[in-house]
C-alpha cells in the first residue's frame, strides 16, 4: 500500500488549474518534485496535508480517503521555506513542542531529542532562541521539530533553499541519511533541479501544473519524454537544433549541424528537435560520431571540469568538458556528438 | 574604466569588525569576484568601493586616486542588485533610457543606445511594455542593461543571478563574460556561489570573518588553494578534507581520524605534513574526481577500504559517498560500477592530496 496517493486529482485556480495529479509516494520513499517557479508544486503538498481539498480526484493516505480526514488526523508533518519558528522558545523548546502538544511521555519526549538533535548537529545550540541563531541553525532546528514527531510522512516545501550553497550540500547528505536512518517517507519539493535529483529515489517533473514525468534520477536525466522536461532537467541546460528527420529514418538534419545518424527505430521525415547535453559533445573528433567546427565564445573553467560556450552558426552551444582546458576565445574548435546519448523530439516535443 | 587599489581597508561596525584589513588590486577592465559565505564581508567591501559606507582604515584609491571625497554620484559606478531596482510602472524604453536622460545625453544618440541594448540583451520586442510585465528572467536582463547602458567605469554585481532558476543562470553567466567582454569595463562580482565566481571572473577574492583567504585567478585557487577554508569553499562538489591528529611510529606516519580510522600518508603529501615540525593536528585533503578505484597507479597511492553509503546523481555523474569508520569520503563512480552497501578499496593518489594544519588552516608544503 502507498503512503500516499493521489489519483485524478485537479484543482481549479481562476487564472491556473493544477492537475489531473496521478502520483504514488512508497512508505519509505524520498519522492522529490521539481519544477520551475509557480508550475503548482507546493499546492500538491497543501492536498497532501489537507490545506487544499481536491476538486476532482483523491488523495489516499495508507489506503484512507483523504476526504474524511482532517489535517491533524492524516499525521503528516511539514517544513516551509519561511521556516516558522516560535521566536521566544528555545530551540529545545521549539523541537519538542510537537510532542509536548500530544503529551508524550517525558522519556520518549528526551530520547526523540536526543536523537534529533545528534543527526541534524544542534546539540550546541538547544538553548539558544531563534534570534540567536544563524539562518542555517534556525533551519535545522524547523526540522528537528518536524522530525520529532515521527509522523507518517514529511513534506518539505524548498527547506534548504535560503541556505549557502555549501551548507546545502552538507544538508541534503544530512536528510537523506536522515530519512534513511528513520525509514521515513518524504516528499520533497525545490526548484533547484540539482537538489532534487542528488537526493531523490524518484523525481516528479511539473510543468505548468501538470506531472511531465516520474521516474528515478537516471531515468528522468537520460530518457526525458519530453523537450520541455528535457529542457530543465541538467545544469548547463541540454543543447537544442531545429531540423527534420531524413524521409530514410537513419538522420536527423538541422541547419547548421551535419547529418545525424540516428541509432533505432525514428520517424520518417517531418520536423523535430535534436537534443544533446553539454557533456556529450565532444573535443575533438571520434571514431563513428558525426564532427563539427564551432568557434569559442567564451570559456568557465570550473576546476574538475570546463564549460565552453561556442557558437554552431548563430547558436551558442554549451560544451562541458572533463578536466581544465585552455582555449583561446574566437579560436575554432572541432566537436563531435556522441550517437549513442542524443535525444530527439518530433514536432510537438514529444520524445521519439 | 578604472583600475581600485584597496589597501588595507578595515570596516566597523561599533565593536563589529566586518572588514580587516583587506588589500586587494583590481586592474583596469578585471573582472574580479568577492565570494564568501553570508555575512563574511563581500558586501561591506563594495558598498565601500561604491562610497555607500565609509572606510574605518585604509584607502580605497581609482586610478591611484582617492576618492573618499568624491560624492557618489560621481564616481561614475553602477549597480546591479539581486532584488533588481526597476521601475516597474514606466516601459522597458524608459528604465534603459532614464540613466542616459539624467546624464543628459542627446536624445538620438539615447535612441541608438536603447535599442542596442536591447538587442544585446534580446528584449527588443518588449521596447514599449511596462517593465512590469516582464518575467522574472527578463527583468534581471533589464535592470543589468541599465546599468550597463549608462558605461559607468566600474560595474558592481551584487549576487545579480540569485534570485533565477539553475537553467537561466548557467545562460545569463556566459552573457555576462561576453557584455563585460565587449565594454571592457572593470566589473565587481559580489556572490556567496562558487560556480558563479569561477566561471565569470579573471581573478577571485575569497573572504571569510573579514579576512582576505586568498586572492588569484580562478584555477591557480582551484589547483593550489592557500589554506583550508578556499579548498573547502572553492570546487563543486567540495574537496574531501578530513581532520586527525599526526602520529609517527617507525617512520611510518599515519593520520588518525576522529572516529577510528586512518591514513597511512605516503609520498608527496606525507612530505607536505612533515614540512612543519611544529604540526601536530593535520587536515587531509582530496579532490573527488583524483579517487579512484581498481588497480593501484603509483607507488605512493593510498589505499583505504570504504563502504558506499549514498550514490547520488549529480548532472551526468555519479557521486559515491564512501564511509570509513565515522569519516566519510566523496568520490566519483565513474563506471556506474557500485551499489549502495558495498565494501570497495579506493586509492588516495598521494600526488592530488594537499596537507593542511588543522589550527590555522595553513596549506603545508604545496605548489
Amino acid at each position: 500500500m502507498s503512503a500516499i496517493e493521489i489519483t485524478n486529482a485537479v484543482k481549479n485556480y481562476p487564472e491556473f488549474t493544477l492537475g489531473p495529479i496521478n502520483m504514488s509516494v512508497g512508505q519509505g520513499e524520498f519522492f522529490g518534485i521539481f519544477g520551475p517557479p509557480s508550475t503548482g508544486k507546493s499546492s500538491i503538498l497543501k492536498l497532501i496535508l489537507g490545506l487544499l481539498q481536491p476538486d476532482e480526484g483523491s488523495v489516499t493516505l495508507s489506503g484512507k480517503d483523504g476526504a474524511y480526514m482532517d489535517v491533524a488526523e492524516r499525521d503528516i508533518s511539514m517544513v516551509f521555506q519561511n521556516l516558522a519558528l516560535f521566536p521566544h522558545m528555545t530551540g529545545r523548546e521549539n523541537i519538542i513542542f510537537p510532542l509536548k502538544e500530544r503529551n508524550a511521555p517525558e522519556s520518549e519526549i528526551a530520547e526523540r531529542l536526543d536523537f534529533v538533535s545528534e543527526v541534524l548537529h544542534v546539540s550546541h545550540i538547544l538553548h539558544k532562541n531563534p534570534a540567536q541563531m544563524s539562518g542555517g541553525e534556525r533551519q535545522r532546528i524547523a526540522l528537528g521539530r518536524a522530525f520529532a514527531a515521527e509522523s507518517r510522512a514529511m513534506l518539505l516545501d524548498e527547506p534548504i533553499a535560503s541556505l549557502d550553497a555549501r551548507l546545502r550540500e552538507e544538508m541534503r547528505v544530512e536528510l537523506k541519511r536522515l530519512q534513511r536512518e528513520n525509514n521515513q517517507t518524504f516528499v520533497y519539493v525545490s526548484h533547484d533541479e540539482e537538489e532534487v535529483m542528488a537526493i531523490s529515489d524518484r523525481v516528479a517533473v511539473m510543468i505548468d501544473g501538470m506531472i511531465a514525468q516520474i521516474g528515478t534520477p537516471d531515468e528522468v536525466y537520460s530518457t526525458p519524454n519530453s523537450r520541455s522536461v528535457a529542457e530543465v532537467i541538467g545544469s548547463p541546460p541540454m543543447n537544442f537544433f531545429e531540423g527534420q528527420f531524413a524521409d530514410s529514418g537513419v538522420h536527423f538534419n538541422g541547419s547548421s549541424l551535419p547529418p545525424i545518424p540516428i541509432v533505432g527505430e525514428t520517424l520518417k521525415g517531418g520536423d523535430g528537435t535534436l537534443g544533446v547535453r553539454p557533456e556529450d559533445i565532444w573535443l575533438g573528433e571520434s571514431d563513428g560520431n558525426p564532427s563539427v567546427d564551432v568557434k569559442v565564445s567564451s570559456v568557465e573553467p570550473l576546476g574538475s571540469y570546463t564549460i565552453i560556450n561556442a557558437f554552431l552558426g548563430d547558436q551558442i552551444v554549451k560544451i562541458r568538458a572533463p578536466g581544465q582546458v585552455i582555449l583561446e576565445e574566437g579560436s575554432t574548435l572541432r566537436v563531435s556528438l556522441d550517437v549513442r546519448n542524443l535525444h530527439l523530439f518530433d514536432d510537438a516535443g514529444e520524445r521519439v | 574604466m578604472s583600475s581600485i587599489q584597496i589597501q588595507n581597508v578595515t570596516k566597523r561596525f561599533g565593536d563589529f569588525t566586518a572588514v580587516d584589513e583587506i588589500s586587494i588590486d583590481i586592474e583596469e577592465g578585471e573582472f574580479v569576484a568577492l565570494l564568501g559565505p553570508s555575512g563574511c564581508g563581500k558586501t561591506t567591501t563594495m558598498n565601500m568601493i561604491a562610497g555607500l559606507e565609509d572606510v574605518s582604515e585604509g584607502v580605497i584609491k581609482f586610478d591611484g586616486q582617492d576618492l573618499s571625497h568624491v560624492r557618489m554620484q560621481d564616481r561614475n559606478i553602477g549597480f546591479v542588485f539581486q532584488n533588481y531596482a526597476i521601475f516597474t510602472h514606466l516601459s522597458v524604453y524608459k528604465n534603459l533610457s532614464y540613466g542616459l536622460e539624467v546624464k543628459k545625453v542627446e536624445k538620438p544618440e539615447i535612441e541608438r543606445r536603447v535599442k542596442a541594448m536591447a538587442d544585446r540583451m534580446s528584449i527588443s520586442h518588449r521596447l514599449h511594455q511596462p517593465a512590469a510585465s516582464l518575467s522574472v528572467n527578463e527583468m534581471q536582463k533589464l535592470a543589468i542593461g541599465r546599468s550597463a547602458i549608462v558605461e559607468p567605469r566600474i560595474f558592481l554585481l551584487d549576487e545579480p543571478l540569485s534570485n533565477l532558476d539553475a537553467g537561466f543562470r548557467a545562460y545569463m553567466r556566459a552573457e555576462l563574460k561576453v557584455l563585460q567582454h565587449e565594454f571592457g569595463q572593470t566589473m565587481i562580482y559580489v556572490t556567496h556561489d562558487q560556480i558563479e565566481a569561477m566561471s565569470l571572473a579573471d581573478k577571485i577574492a575569497i573572504i571569510d570573518q573579514g579576512k582576505l583567504m586568498q586572492y588569484g585567478a580562478p584555477l591557480d585557487i582551484y589547483n593550489d588553494p592557500q589554506n583550508r577554508f578556499v579548498a573547502n569553499f572553492v570546487g563543486s562538489p567540495r574537496m574531501n578534507l578530513v581532520d586527525g591528529e599526526l602520529r609517527e611510529e617507525q617512520g611510518a606516519l599515519r593520520l588518525m581520524l576522529h572516529g577510528g580510522a586512518e591514513i597511512p600518508l605516503a609520498g608527496q603529501v606525507k612530505a607536505d605534513f612533515t614540512s612543519d615540525s611544529k604540526v601536530h593536528s593535520g587536515s587531509f585533503g582530496i579532490r573527488p574526481q583524483d579517487i579512484y578505484f581498481g588497480d593501484k597507479r603509483a607507488d605512493h597511492d593510498i589505499k583505504m577500504l570504504g563502504k558506499v553509503e549514498v550514490l547520488e546523481r549529480v548532472g551526468p555523474k555519479r557521486l559515491a559517498y564512501l564511509q570509513v569508520q565515522e569519516t566519510m569520503f566523496l568520490a566519483f563512480d565513474e563506471q556506474a560500477q557500485l551499489n549502495v552497501g558495498d565494501d570497495v578499496p579506493f586509492y588516495l593518489p598521494s600526488e592530488a592530496s594537499m596537507a593542511f594544519d588543522l589550527d590555522s588552516g595553513r596549506r603545508l608544503g604545496g605548489q
